[in-house]
């Protein structure tokens, strides 16, 4: 008797099916239809309306031996790699203070978690302002009595991607928080009274037992991490227009620009191709890690 | 019974949401404008156009986009016409609305061009620039000059300068006595429009009208020469005149810089002339108007940009124009509208032959000049905008270039010449 109610009839999951077809439609239409175009266009000649006359990986060849792409490559490298590395490194840090039982930890928790409901456009606004010479951190701390102290990150080639860096942690340190703070929260009190009946000290307790026990966030946290790096686009446009002269260069911003702007659709949706490739070669290692260690939780 | 009526409700209430029905009547006397003359003063003078245009019977569609560059509006132009919903007349530059004929979507104004004798109006350039296969694709309505030197007169007299510059040696000479009285020399915004302005007109100054077209040409011999580097060196020299706030300043704030006088100079195009005018300053008192400086006084050149409307058909291949259309492209270069317009604008008229008097002293030098410009066949367009057969990727190259290298502190001449070979080569 309890078998037979376990099983569901096909036709029982028609009406599921139907109302989930629409979103599964677009989905296949709009994404994954579209993905395959993007990749038919960067094999063609396309340059201001799609053209599909079949030019092979000429424009990949060109991509590639083009400096500003090659710098925009560089740039996001280094932004994921720091925004990353940090910003799991703060989440971290932050949840473990954050679970210490504070009085006021909600208080906290909202304050940290308050800027990832701001926009990139609101986060690149406001960090523009800050990193300005003239009328930001610079000239605060100059007004504070150090005439000599020069910040100007977001006016030099060479330290611009840095001050993209700081806006974006700022603003998703909180998130990053909230994840391993859930994470921590679930570790089994047990064992941890176990250790320090032992005699371990607290910082001992977090790196030996805590943190490696919540490695599965680190991966989640990254995977989204990573997402948000390969997206950059609007905190750049907004906080730097890809400057100073173009040294902020993003593969998102230079695919734009190339596709939309300088009528090279073919070169544009190469770019675009390099980028799902990227992001593919960086989720898919890390679906793979994660999927079977969900069933051994089951 | 269940699983059917659930199944039923599902698909009610998916297909709901799915009847939705929209109509659209077109009339033939009105015609949709896309435009980006969103600001103050562009408003203004644009809607003259408008007015005019009702005063003769016809009916005015507006559709603004936002943003002062037209980037936004380009983006929707392009969306639109591709989806065959394109709006009757937008403001693309002549040579995209040359790009646009070749693919089909131009309506055809040859007769109107006939009737109004477009011809005899407009100077040399503009004619060669609206005109592919001898057919107007665009209507140009006003000219900007874009290689002005804006002064103002109070630092200048305070450090000591009798007049504006003539050659970069007085200019080089002018800017350190400016820097001694404790003044910026040179408001700029660190955008790679405006680093582009700059390098444009640096490169008219320098090495002429001819090495102007031939670099907008992306010329590979043009641009590996001895002529390029002197601009680039000059380039890096004015560089060090701009103060460490200018990365990302909007063209408008180094305006305001010279007009409150902080700083002593400007190279900006005349639509800064509206930012002085409504900063309260008087043209040829308060701020100083003179051409770009060159190697020796007086040199050629006048580098201007065009405004102009091109007028879209719906379906590819069906060129003909409505009566709308036609009406407004007339009433475009009628002296009255482009003499209402200009003289909020800050431009001169597309058409020869008005009065210079109804214009201020930097209207009137803009408007000999470009007689005497159009006579000795020195007029040159915009390189980025105005360049009639090369992509927009040629002269996106080379203003992303002369933006790096003006930005960086360390990029030598030889290393930006090369960089400008290699991405005009990418795109060719």
């Amino acid at each position: 008797m309890s078998a037979r109610s376990q099983v569901t009839r096909w036709y029982q999951s028609i009406p599921a099916f139907i109302a989930v077809s629409p979103s599964l439609i677009a989905v296949g239409i709009f994404v994954y239809a579209f993905i395959i175009w993007t990749i038919l266009i960067s094999f063609s000649a396309s340059k201001m309306v799609p053209d599909f006359t079949w030019v092979g990986f000429l424009n990949y060849w060109k991509l590639w031996q083009f400096g500003p792409w090659r710098l925009a490559v560089g740039n996001f490298v280094i932004f994921s790699v720091l925004y990353v590395g940090i910003g799991l490194a703060l989440g971290l840090f932050l949840a473990i203070l954050i679970d210490q039982r504070i009085r006021v930890e909600s208080l906290f928790r909202t304050i940290f978690l308050y800027p990832i409901a701001l926009s990139f456009v609101v986060t690149g606004v406001v960090w523009r302002w800050i990193m300005n010479p003239t009328i930001g951190f610079e000239k605060f701390v100059r007004d504070l009595g150090f005439p000599n102290f020069e910040f100007a990150w977001i006016s030099d080639e060479r330290f611009v991607v840095y001050a993209l860096v700081a806006a974006a942690l700022w603003q998703v340190s909180g998130f990053v928080m909230v994840l391993f703070l859930s994470a921590l929260r679930g570790v089994d009190a047990e064992i941890i009274k176990a250790a320090s009946l032992d005699g371990a000290r607290p910082w001992r307790i977090y790196a030996s037992i805590v943190i490696p026990s919540i490695w599965p966030v680190f991966l989640s946290a990254g995977a989204i991490l990573i997402g948000m790096a390969l997206k950059t686009f609007d905190l750049v446009i907004v906080m730097t227009q890809r400057g100073p002269g173009g040294s902020s260069e993003f593969p998102a911003t230079f695919m734009y620009d190339m596709a939309f702007r300088r009528n090279q659709l073919g070169i544009g949706s190469a770019s675009a191709v390099m980028i799902l490739a990227a992001a593919l070669i960086i989720v898919l290692p890390a679906l793979l890690i994660g999927a079977p260690n969900r069933d051994r939780n089951k | 019974m269940n699983t059917l009526k659930n199944s039923l409700l599902s698909a009610a209430m998916i297909l709901f949401p799915a009847m939705i029905v929209s109509s659209a009547i077109a009339q033939d006397m009105s015609v949709e404008v896309l435009h980006f003359n969103t600001s103050g003063s562009e408003a203004k003078s644009f809607y003259k156009y408008k007015s005019a245009f009702e005063a003769a019977g016809g009916k005015w569609i507006d559709s603004p986009v936002a943003g002062g560059g037209g980037d936004a509006h380009d983006t929707t132009l392009r969306a639109r016409v591709l989806a065959g919903d394109a709006p009757g007349a937008a403001l693309p530059k002549c040579p995209e609305a040359g790009r646009w004929y070749k693919e089909g979507y131009i309506a055809d104004l040859d007769d109107v061009a006939v009737k109004e004798h477009w011809d005899d109006k407009l100077p040399d350039l503009l004619k060669n620039i609206a005109k592919v296969d001898g057919h107007y694709v665009c209507v140009p309505y006003d000219i900007h000059r874009i290689d002005w030197l804006w002064g103002n007169a109070a630092v200048l007299k305070a450090a000591g300068i009798e007049k504006m510059p003539e050659t970069w040696a007085d200019f080089d000479n002018d800017a350190k006595k400016i820097a001694a009285a404790g003044k910026i020399v040179l408001a700029h915004g660190g955008q790679e429009w405006q680093d582009g302005t700059i390098f444009q007109d640096v490169a008219l100054s320098i090495g002429g009208p001819d090495y102007l077209r031939k670099l907008a040409a992306g010329d590979a011999a043009a641009i590996d020469s001895k002529t390029t580097r002197e601009v680039f060196d000059r380039m890096r020299i004015l560089s060090t005149y701009v103060d460490r706030g200018s990365p990302g300043r909007e063209w408008n704030l180094a305006s305001a810089m010279v007009a409150k006088g902080d700083a002593a100079f400007q190279i900006m195009g005349d639509w800064a002339k509206g930012e002085f005018l409504q900063a309260g300053a008087k043209m040829g008192t308060d701020v100083l108007c003179a051409p770009v400086p060159g190697n020796v006084p007086n040199r050629p050149g006048f580098v201007m940009v065009s405004n102009a409307m091109g007028f879209f058909v719906k379906e590819k291949g069906n060129n003909k124009a409505s009566d709308g259309q036609k009406l407004l492209a007339a009433t475009l270069l009628k002296p009255d509208a482009e003499i209402a317009y200009t003289q909020i604008k800050g431009s001169v008229p597309s058409i020869m032959g008005v009065s210079p008097d109804l214009y201020d002293s930097c209207g009137q030098r803009s408007m000999a000049d470009v007689q005497a410009n159009n006579k000795a066949g020195t007029l040159v367009g915009d390189i980025y905008t105005m360049t009639m057969g090369s992509s927009p990727a040629v002269d996106a190259a080379i203003r992303q270039v002369a933006s790096q290298h003006f930005q960086s502190k360390s990029m030598t001449s030889d290393e930006a010449v090369k960089a400008m070979l290699d991405a005009v080569q990418l795109v060719q």
